[in-house]
């Protein structure tokens, strides 16, 4: 593969990586994430759940899903001028009976194996690259797992969209399933168990009401000062916990709703966490119509508004990949929405301004700065 | 057969692939390759030629994908036995996605 430079991500410049549902765009910042100059669409036309931008070796990394050519990953070394597909993609083998439906999630694995890369799919496994994203092995511990017949789908299908590796030990991954979920290996996938204590699934008869699996979780992530923190927005709530997964707390508290899809967290030594909520179960818009990212800076103990910039009338709906920072100081937070709204904010998320007003739906975005 | 392609001999059958999968066969997705008889020997041939390629209108248990449809001298292999389709004596297969209006 051509790992050249030509097309190389600036020093200090921001990259905004935009998956839609009619292709995906990349938009680059070269003055402190003041004005942002677009790319693409690349993949006119065809569904890209997520793209994100590899450190270790400069490539972008998209998950493709064709209506007509089926799920793919695609990899570009020039800032997406040019991509390739992968040669040998995601499969699942014969005797199990599955078929990749769509690639939801890629996630770049950690600096001590530069070539390793993960992937989230549907129905719900995990997928290992150890050759930069070239051809594919799947979890077989994950795809062989003892409850995997009683697993059942959230609305968006049975998809494995979370992947988070610790720092201090790439053997520790946890993952996010819907609706099953929150599952977590201490020997690389070698073996899987749910990590789902005190996490709420009401939607079970009463006495079913906390399981060891079956919740419905949507979007999972780690407080980088302290990685045994992590935070999940679920179907059911916001939970945190402070034990690397082991148990969690509700803490919904004064938020508008216990519904929504995305959580972010920046960096630094108080991390703000970041929620989208909506109107939950069934209506999904945001509460009066008017769209606000919520956030926190005790741990979720209370949460408050940041709507600055964001119209009074906003039916906005953000998908659980919708919602990132940027890891800067201070942080920049950024939101996609399903009408085609791209925002970001340089403040966290104290003032919002339009990056975008008019693209497709936006299924996905990823920041990452120099 | 289209029109200004030569036919292929007995021995090797023309394939004509959608030229949305040009990111596989470069300006060649018309080619003679040796007869097969089989959709899996076909799919291994081309995976051969441009890697990959099968898993584009194959899913991961060899079913031909929902939106692609794949025609052998002129008729689509749904309409003969599918998967099981035999290859053998064939001129011309065509790969190409579907197109529903609406």
């Amino acid at each position: 593969m051509n790992k050249s430079s030509k097309g190389a991500r600036k020093e200090g410049e921001t990259l905004l990586m935009v998956g839609t549902k009619k292709g995906a765009f990349l938009f680059r910042s070269k003055d402190g994430r003041r004005t942002w100059k677009a790319s693409g669409p690349f993949f006119k036309g065809i569904q890209v759940f997520h793209m994100t931008y590899d450190r270790r070796t400069g490539a972008l990394l998209a998950a493709v899903n064709s209506y007509q050519w089926g799920p793919t990953v695609a990899i570009s070394h020039d800032m997406g001028k040019t991509w390739k597909n992968c040669t040998n993609p995601p499969r699942f083998p014969k005797e199990s009976g599955l078929s990749v439906q769509q690639v939801w999630h890629v996630e770049p694995g950690l600096e001590d194996r530069p070539d390793e890369i993960y992937l989230g799919v549907e129905p719900a496994c995990l997928f290992v690259s150890h050759d930069s994203g070239e051809s594919w092995d799947v979890d077989a511990s994950m795809m062989n797992h003892s409850t995997r017949s009683k697993w059942s789908p959230g609305n968006g299908g049975l998809c494995l969209h979370t992947i988070l590796s610790d720092r201090r030990d790439h053997d520790k991954l946890h993952v996010g399933i819907s609706a099953v979920g929150t599952l977590y290996t201490e020997n690389n996938g070698g073996s899987w168990d749910f990590q789902n204590k005190h996490v709420l699934a009401d939607f079970f008869p009463e006495a079913e009401k906390y399981p060891e699996y079956g919740q419905c979780v949507h979007k999972i992530v780690r407080r980088s000062d302290r990685p045994n923190t992590l935070f999940q927005q679920n179907h059911c709530g916001v939970f945190r916990s402070d034990d690397n997964g082991r148990d969690w707390k509700n803490i919904t508290n004064n938020l508008p709703s216990r519904f929504g899809f995305p959580i972010a967290i920046d960096s630094g030594p108080s991390p703000r966490v970041y929620v989208a909520p909506l109107e939950g179960d069934f209506a999904r818009i945001p509460k009066d119509g008017r769209f606000s990212v919520w956030a926190s800076d005790n741990s979720g103990k209370e949460w408050f508004p940041l709507n600055r910039g964001i119209p009074k009338v906003s039916y906005y709906d953000v998908l659980r990949e919708g919602l990132k920072s940027d890891g800067l100081d201070p942080s920049g937070i950024y939101f996609g929405t399903t009408t085609g709204q791209l925002y970001s904010s340089r403040n966290r998320g104290e003032s919002w301004s339009s990056v975008s007003d008019a693209l497709p739906p936006v299924f996905s975005v990823e920041a990452s700065a120099a | 057969m289209k029109a200004g392609t030569a036919p292929a001999s007995s021995s090797t059958v023309h394939v004509v692939i959608s030229m949305h999968l040009k990111e596989y066969t470069g300006s060649g997705n018309e080619i003679d390759i040796d007869a097969v008889s089989t959709l899996e020997s076909l799919a291994k041939a081309l995976d051969d030629r441009f890697p990959g390629i099968s898993h584009r209108f194959l899913d991961d248990q060899g079913n031909v994908r929902r939106y692609v449809n794949i025609f052998v001298d002129g008729e689509d292999i749904r309409e003969k036995q599918g998967t099981h389709t035999d290859l053998s004596g064939a001129r011309e297969i065509v790969i190409l996605p579907s197109v529903a209006g609406g």
